[in-house]
């Protein structure tokens, strides 16, 4: 027994030595990520923690696959915008909310640190508090233009508050990201050497757009007018080059967010849904035909009133721009010797949409291929024949593409400019200079030259800008705020998309097509449009006639109410938050 | 950012004790002392007194066969011996008139007096009741009547009847509270296991698995034909011992151990074939078009003409045209190609065992392989388990137990399941001459299945215990144990680029396109290397002892566990070809970090647990675990578990004897335990930031630089969330033990529980995990079974059946929505969540006067009921505040049986499983036509939707709403229009067997052999529509098998 007691005793001493002294550790952290904690004690890392808001996610942008404006359509299908049904459970307004709350708390906690910090100077701290001010007046500018009164908020949210904090006017608000910007501006530098982070003139831009957003004419001409006097900026001389992926930060970049092939960081919105179907790509998401009718010819008139305009060769003649931004086709100026069934190079391939174009030709291997873009051919090519081309190169093909996201440039400056002037009704020889400068560029690289705008009347003014800024601007994601603050979009995004007749799909190239498009169109020599749709008094051009005619068809009604000329505060929040009101209508 | 506490409760803790280990010893020393005061009863020995009576004999079971190891014990004395290989025995008993006690495990015990003869034979009757029965119970064992929680055990044999490839499956029905919920039938795939409902909002709630006594992540890991039994602790009581890790419930899998005796071999293979049991069909490529066309007209606003996509020449003719010219006018059976009609498996297992009384050993080996119902695609397992028992001296002794695991898994680089039954009929996937066609603009699952590259895994999986122990007394029985757990995973993703040319360009001279993420430029190859390795210790104390009748017994123990997990991820882009699919052939700006990740946990442990009972009627027992988990910050990390049971034995009073004829046995148990959870990530309570990449402009040139962020609100005070689980039940054996029930009624209420808070997204942060609520689960459960045999036909039935409700307590108000469940307080655990739906319009008058989603809504799409506004009442706009509780999306009243026959050498054997009520939603993917513009159209929905060319009196009829693009977001949002019936009854498993008695040839080299044919899942009773598997998930279908096999003993 006094063995058993010994042996046990023995154990246990064992046992419980082992127990005391390799104790297995439980403080454990994580190995790979910092703690914030240990965080905000050197410049870098006060540097590192704002670098987060230059991601491309927190910067979003008017636009959705199907198009949410009138700028662009897909096939037959509507995005809830112009199919009339955004519910609170519209996957976009919901995501823009919760990534730019994100980027509003991630700046918001830099700004608390910076207030407590000891390690940085005066100016470094002054400097990143600027940055600060700009990040978040610009994620807060995007909540008040898109949702109008949202949640505001200097402090980070507790949690109990997240579930009670109810929507500030956008009039308070907007209020204090003037200030916002006001402090960027006094505290950013022009520009910087090295990395270029965001800068004064990228303060008063930004500040010049959610004034003129918000109907503020005075400030926004301003701030515009600030910007453009610092005299860093003018315009980069190629407008097609400008957008290409290979021109990067150029000197009227003020401010964007880069891409970078290299590094992974891509165009993400599935480019090859817009690509040509030669290039493999999926010709679904197109220009409309309301924007290649709303360029003006070069002769500076609607195409309803220029003599220049012709129905059957839409590109002829027209704005350059129109021939950067939409892939051309038929004749494209006078004694060019092209016919209306005639195509241009689109990135060393032929593009064609006629149906009695069955082969195009390859440039590049100088052979001929079937077409893929006609509809003749493959069912699924482009709708109503219009293909996007802006800043589309040939490095495009392989669905890889980098081009600068750009969130502000000095075109944009001087239009805005401009626009508050007339809306103002300050109009002078300034606000003439600003749009003509713009349009000076547009004709630089061409066989035309800019129609100068030397009109003082404020209606036909504010008819110019309006269209110069749909120009100038395609496809850069501000069309939507312009129809939305102009209260146009009800007009504009209520009626239909069109598109070409039907014509039979037949990949064999030795079968002439036959059907609608062939009987009432082409036929009668009356391809590409039968006949010149009328542009009304808000530049927005009508198909009504051509439809009536039998010249076209429509794929799609649109609706637009008026509730949606502001978005629904998402579902979920509201759900979790009961003193969140809707807006109305929804 | 840290959040101040959100509980605010304040709470007293019976439990905290900082030094436990003294407590271990102060409870030994006790042990100790009280053995003196009883030294004088419990002085035991084996030695004999002068006797001269020498009795010989042997013991057999009912068939015959000699049980060796069986104790025979002289009655009122302490003389006793074994059996030895052949049954055999011989003893010294004190007179001729002595009484022999005859014991084995698993058969009932028998009291033979000698009468003088000098030699006997014994026949043991197999104890069907099993209440003799010796159950896995938390580090230890118990005999079954004396456990007073709830467990239920699974033997091995029930599970390799089943003949399935994964444990899990084998226990879908089988066990009352166990549910196990299958999503496809992929080779190797895994099921969700929940024991009595969910306790948890969102952490982690599936039981915890331990092979042997040790923790594993996977129950699959392990080959069924290795299992010795099952132990599914299902209340508090019996889990508590596992404290911390065990609030949704504990399986112990015990594996086979090596016998006493000659070695014997065995060898079992069976061939499998697999069949869907259900899969959707779609309408003829010239209807599709018919469709797509009414769609267009729809959205079209019924204006224009009515074949705006297809034009009416050309679907008239297409079928005509397709004969002449498939690649011009394909019509693709996209399942027909992709999907197999079976897939075929087989497996072989061998399993060796026996030794001596020194050694004993058990050594299996098993080998699986089966391939998919597509093609390249395969998945085979290696499994092979050594199990040691080594006996040094009476006193001192070990295990050395080791198993390996590897699993190779070959793939396409997708699942086609889904694109082989959605794909529209009119893309091609192959041409006539064999090329790859692009299908829908670069849709072809077919050319990624074939030539899209592949993917492959290999998982090794090594593990084992190396336990020694030291018995200073038979009642006494110090261990320390040593169970590494090695997993090492190797996965390697290589994408090719798949060009396609056009139909007529047969040499491919022209510019090739690409299928949809096979680009030119996008062979890239993935490698992941994951290394996953636990260690857990374990420092033992067990006694067990009798005291006239007074029974104590008991567990003092101590562990740690640590767990690292470490991934490393690699991608290299743009390879040049496809033939080396190795990184270093990647161009060298062409490789990068592909999301390398590292974490860890551990658990410090103190455990004990102390059981009485007195003369086998009155029990009662007690367990703590304190356990401390890493997950936690200092303060908030160390939790305690107690739980406490007891139980009554009616039957062995005397009041109850004139009852003895028909009830032969009969328990009340209770129980009580608290159990915890922490298992809702890692590093929950450090404000954590991670890392990310931002790109800035620097000139013309581009930097990426680095970018810190915290994403998730972190909780400072997050700990334990507690689950209390109380059971009453009872355990019944009637008429000599050939029927017995077990019923049991348990609550279980979790507090301080762990949940990702939702919170409004306009705070910027991901939700952080906090201990908020409460949640409340209630259920029964009720096991039957009766043995009994009809002259030669022997037969047993057995069913269970078991319900449990989860609802929801306070979670301060808060509400958790994940996509169309919701979980608030008073209300069902997951709810679905949605609108309420009112029929279909059937005129523009009925849209016109009720409230609608939006203006896109015309006749043919689904009503809904305006039920709320922001006053509360209906405010004529439907949007989110008409949302509704439509009903619990969980299963309920499950139930399984088994009927098993014995007639002479054959038997037969039929399990069926079901769910007495299920609200299953019709998915999207399943129903709705056209789904991202050009999939196919499911054939139940043609004919049974809302027309314009319909007459009113056959819309009226409409089961599915109008064809149109524009009103899908009103008609395809989540609404108990698309909840259906998803209650069924599956029948399992069928299996007729006959086996061939040595006896029948000469010479057998064999001892017995069976061979049996087997079916699962053949035959499902349901109400869902055609083509549909009640429990079919998106992505590979659910099948039924077909196994024929054979098992030999040698």
């Amino acid at each position: 027994m006094k063995k058993y007691i010994f042996n046990t005793f023995y154990t246990l001493l064992i046992l419980s030595g082992l127990c005391l002294q390799s104790c297995t550790e439980l403080d454990l952290t994580q190995k790979d990520a910092a703690n914030s904690g240990t965080w905000y004690q050197t410049k870098d890392q006060f540097r590192q923690s704002l670098n987060e808001s230059y991601r491309e996610v927190f910067w979003p942008l008017d636009e959705v696959y199907e198009g949410m404006d009138d700028d662009w359509q897909r096939r037959d299908v509507l995005n809830a915008i112009k199919a009339g049904n955004v519910s609170s459970e519209y996957a976009k307004s919901n995501t823009d909310w919760s990534n730019l709350y994100k980027g509003i708390a991630r700046v918001l906690v830099v700004v608390n640190e910076l207030e407590n910090q000891t390690v940085l100077t005066e100016a470094e701290s002054s400097q990143l508090l600027g940055e600060a001010n700009f990040l978040r007046a610009s994620f807060y500018s995007y909540l008040i233009t898109h949702f109008g009164d949202v949640p505001f908020y200097e402090q980070e949210l507790t949690v109990d508050e997240s579930f009670e904090v109810a929507r500030t006017p956008k009039e308070e608000i907007k209020l204090k990201l003037y200030e916002y910007y006001d402090n960027a501006a006094a505290t950013l530098p022009v520009s910087y050497n090295g990395l270029q982070y965001a800068t004064k003139g990228a303060a008063y831009a930004m500040k010049a757009r959610l004034a003129l957003y918000m109907g503020d004419f005075q400030i926004a001409a301003t701030a515009a007018e600030n910007c453009i006097n610092l005299g860093e900026y003018e315009l980069y001389e190629d407008y097609a080059e400008l957008f290409e992926p290979t021109t990067k930060n150029s000197k009227e970049t003020i401010f964007h967010i880069p891409r970078n092939t290299d590094l992974n960081i891509i165009r993400n919105d599935n480019v090859r849904d817009f690509l040509p179907r030669n290039h493999g790509g999926y010709a679904g998401r197109n220009p409309t035909w309301e924007l290649l009718a709303s360029y003006e010819c070069v002769d500076g008139l609607p195409i309803d009133e220029s003599p220049l305009f012709d129905p059957q060769n839409p590109f002829k003649n027209r704005d350059p721009r129109l021939l950067a931004t939409i892939a051309p086709f038929g004749s494209l100026e006078d004694g060019d010797g092209l016919e209306p069934d005639s195509g241009s190079n689109f990135m060393d391939i032929e593009y064609n949409p006629h149906p009695n174009a069955k082969l195009v030709r390859d440039y590049e291997n100088n052979i001929d291929i079937r077409n893929q873009d006609t509809r003749s051919i493959g069912a699924f090519a482009a709708f109503n024949g219009l293909l996007f081309k802006k800043g589309v190169t040939k490095d495009w093909k392989d669905y890889r593409t980098d081009p600068d996201l750009i969130i502000m440039r000095y075109a944009d400056v001087l239009l805005m400019y401009a626009e508050a002037k007339i809306e103002l009704n300050e109009i002078d020889q300034s606000v003439l200079n600003a749009l003509n400068t713009v349009r000076d560029r547009a004709y630089a690289n061409s066989p035309f030259t800019n129609p100068e705008i030397t009109t003082t009347n404020q209606a036909e003014l504010r008819y110019k800008v309006r269209n110069e800024r749909r120009a100038e601007l395609a496809f850069e994601g501000r069309r939507y705020m312009d129809l939305i603050r102009w209260r146009l979009a009800e007009k504009a995004l209520t009626g239909y998309t069109y598109g070409l007749l039907n014509v039979t799909a037949d990949a064999n190239t030795d079968t002439p097509p036959t059907g609608p498009l062939m009987d009432n169109l082409v036929d009668k020599d009356l391809w590409f449009w039968g006949q010149t749709p009328q542009i009304d008094e808000d530049g927005l051009p009508d198909f009504t006639d051509l439809l009536n005619a039998g010249y076209c068809r429509t794929l799609n009604v649109t609706t637009f109410p008026e509730r949606q000329y502001l978005f629904p505060i998402p579902e979920e929040d509201r759900l979790l938050n009961p003193n969140l009101t809707q807006n109305t209508g929804y | 950012m840290n959040q101040p506490a959100i509980r605010n409760c304040l709470k007293v803790n019976f439990f905290k004790f900082k030094i436990p280990v003294h407590l271990v010893l102060v409870v030994v020393m006790v042990i100790l002392a009280q053995e003196k005061i009883f030294a004088a009863v419990s002085d035991f020995s084996i030695q004999n007194d002068a006797q001269s009576f020498l009795i010989t004999g042997t013991v057999l079971d009912n068939t015959g066969v000699p049980l060796p190891g069986a104790t025979v014990m002289e009655v009122g004395t302490s003389t006793g011996t074994q059996t030895d290989f052949d049954g055999k025995f011989s003893l010294n008993v004190s007179s001729e008139d002595a009484v022999l006690k005859i014991t084995y495990v698993g058969f009932l015990s028998q009291e033979i007096p000698i009468d003088g003869k000098k030699e006997i034979q014994v026949n043991l009757q197999e104890n069907v009741s099993s209440l003799e029965e010796i159950v896995v119970v938390g580090y230890g064992t118990q005999s079954k009547k004396d456990i007073t929680g709830s467990i239920s055990v699974v033997k091995g044999d029930d599970i390799t009847s089943r003949n399935v490839t994964n444990v899990s499956n084998a226990l879908q029905g089988a066990v009352a509270g166990v549910s196990v919920t299958r999503s496809s039938s992929a080779p190797g795939a895994g099921n969700t296991i929940n024991i009595r409902g969910i306790t948890t909002l969102q952490g982690d709630s599936s039981p915890l698995i331990l092979v042997d006594d040790v923790p594993v992540d996977n129950i699959n890991d392990v080959n069924p034909d290795q299992i010795e039994s099952i132990s599914v602790l299902k209340d508090g009581a019996s889990s508590a011992m596992y404290g911390s890790r065990a609030a949704a419930g504990v399986i112990i899998i015990t594996t086979k151990r090596g016998k006493e005796g000659i070695y014997k071999v065995s060898y079992n293979g069976e061939f499998i074939m697999n069949t869907p049991t259900e899969s959707r069909k779609n309408v003829s490529v010239t209807r599709y078009f018919e469709m797509d066309n009414e769609k267009a007209w729809n959205d079209n606003g019924n204006t224009g003409v009515e074949d705006p996509t297809w034009a009416s020449d050309y679907i008239a003719n297409y079928d005509a045209n397709h004969l002449l010219d498939p690649d011009q006018f394909p019509d693709t059976d996209w399942k027909d190609l992709i999907l197999n009609d079976a897939s075929y498996g087989y497996r072989h297992n061998i399993a060796v065992s026996g030794g001596s009384e020194k050694i004993k050993s058990s050594f299996t080996m098993g080998y699986e392989y089966q391939d998919a119902l597509y093609d390249n695609s395969n998945w085979r397992r290696y499994t092979g388990r050594l199990n040691n028992d080594v006996k040094i001296s009476d006193k001192i002794g070990a295990n050395i137990d080791f198993a390996v695991k590897l699993t190779t898994n070959n793939n396409p680089v997708i699942d086609p399941t889904e694109l082989a039954l959605n794909s529209g009929p009119n893309y091609a996937a192959v041409w006539q001459d064999g090329r790859i066609a692009g299908g829908k603009s670069g849709e072809n699952a077919y050319a990624i299945v074939q030539s899209g590259g592949f993917q492959k895994s290999e998982s090794y999986l090594f593990y084992g215990k190396i336990g020694a122990y030291y018995k200073p007394t038979d009642y006494l029985k110090l261990s320390v144990n040593l169970a590494p757990n090695f997993n090492f995973n190797k996965y390697k993703f290589f994408n090719e680029a798949i060009p396609y040319y056009d139909f007529d360009d047969p040499n491919q001279t022209g510019v090739p396109a690409y299928i949809s993420g096979h680009n030119a430029s996008q062979n890239y190859l993935l490698e992941n290397r994951t290394n996953d390795n636990t260690l857990t210790t374990q420092a033992l104390i067990n006694y067990d002892k009798d005291f006239g009748k007074h029974a104590l017994s008991g567990v003092l123990g101590y562990e740690e566990f640590n767990a690292d997990y470490e991934t490393l991820s690699v991608r290299g882009n743009e390879f040049v070809s496809s033939d080396y699919p190795y990184l270093n052939q990647a161009p060298l700006d062409g490789v990068f970090d592909n999301g390398t990740t590292i974490s860890e946990n551990a658990y410090v442990s103190y455990f004990g647990r102390m059981a009485y009972n007195y003369n086998d009627t009155y029990y009662l027992q007690a367990n703590v675990r304190r356990d401390g988990s890493s997950r936690f910050g200092k303060d908030y990390r160390w939790g305690s578990f107690p739980s406490i049971s007891a139980g009554w034995v009616l039957s062995n009073e005397e009041f109850m004897s004139p009852l003895s004829e028909t009830i032969s046995f009969l328990k009340f148990r209770g129980s009580y335990g608290s159990l915890g959870n922490d298992r809702l990530g890692n590093y929950l309570y450090l404000s954590v930031l991670q890392f990310s990449n931002a790109l800035i402009a620097n000139g013309s040139n581009v930097e990426a630089v680095r970018s810190a962020a915290q994403r998730f609100l972190a909780v400072e005070d997050v700990t334990w969330e507690t689950t209390i689980s109380k059971n009453v039940g009872l355990d019944l054996s009637m008429f000599n033990n050939s029927l017995s029930i077990t019923a049991d009624y348990f609550v279980k209420d979790t507090e301080d529980m762990l949940l990702n808070l939702s919170i409004p997204s306009l705070i910027g942060y991901e939700d952080p995990t906090v201990n908020v609520g409460s949640m409340n689960t209630k259920g029964w459960e009720l096991a039957l079974s009766y043995n009994n045999s009809i002259g030669d036909l022997r037969y047993s039935i057995s069913a269970n059946v078991f319900d449990s409700k989860s609802v929801v307590g306070d979670i301060n108000g808060k509400r958790l929505i994940s996509g169309n469940v919701i979980s608030e307080q008073d209300k069902e655990f997951r709810t679905w969540y949605g609108y309420v739906s009112d029929g279909i319009y059937q005129t523009q008058a009925e849209v016109d006067n009720s409230p609608v989603t939006s203006a896109a809504v015309r006749p043919g799409d689904i009503r809904y009921k305006d039920i709320s506004g922001p006053d509360g009442v209906p405010d004529g706009v439907i949007n989110e505040l008409d949302k509704q509780h439509l009903g619990g999306s969980l299963p309920r009243y499950q139930y399984g049986g088994t009927l098993n026959l014995n007639y002479k050498n054959f038997d037969f054997g039929l399990t069926v499983q079901g769910v007495g009520k299920q609200s299953f939603y019709l998915a999207q993917n399943y129903i709705r036509p056209f789904l991202y513009n050009w999939q196919a159209v499911n054939s139940i929905y043609d004919g049974n939707y809302y027309s314009n060319y319909n007459t009113p009196e056959q819309n009226a009829q409409a089961e599915y709403p109008r064809l149109s693009e524009s009103s899908s977001s009103n008609n395809y949002r989540f609404s108990d229009f698309w909840l259906k019936n998803g209650a069924y009854t599956r029948i399992k498993n069928i299996t007729l067997g006959y086996t061939l008695p040595a006896s029948a040839i000469p010479n057998a080299p064999f001892t017995s052999l069976r061979v049996f044919a087997s079916g699962n899942d053949f035959f499902t009773f349901d109400s869902l529509p055609d083509g549909i598997d009640p429990e079919q998930q998106s992505g590979y279908l659910i099948t039924k098998s077909f196994i024929l096999g054979l098992k030999a003993n040698f």
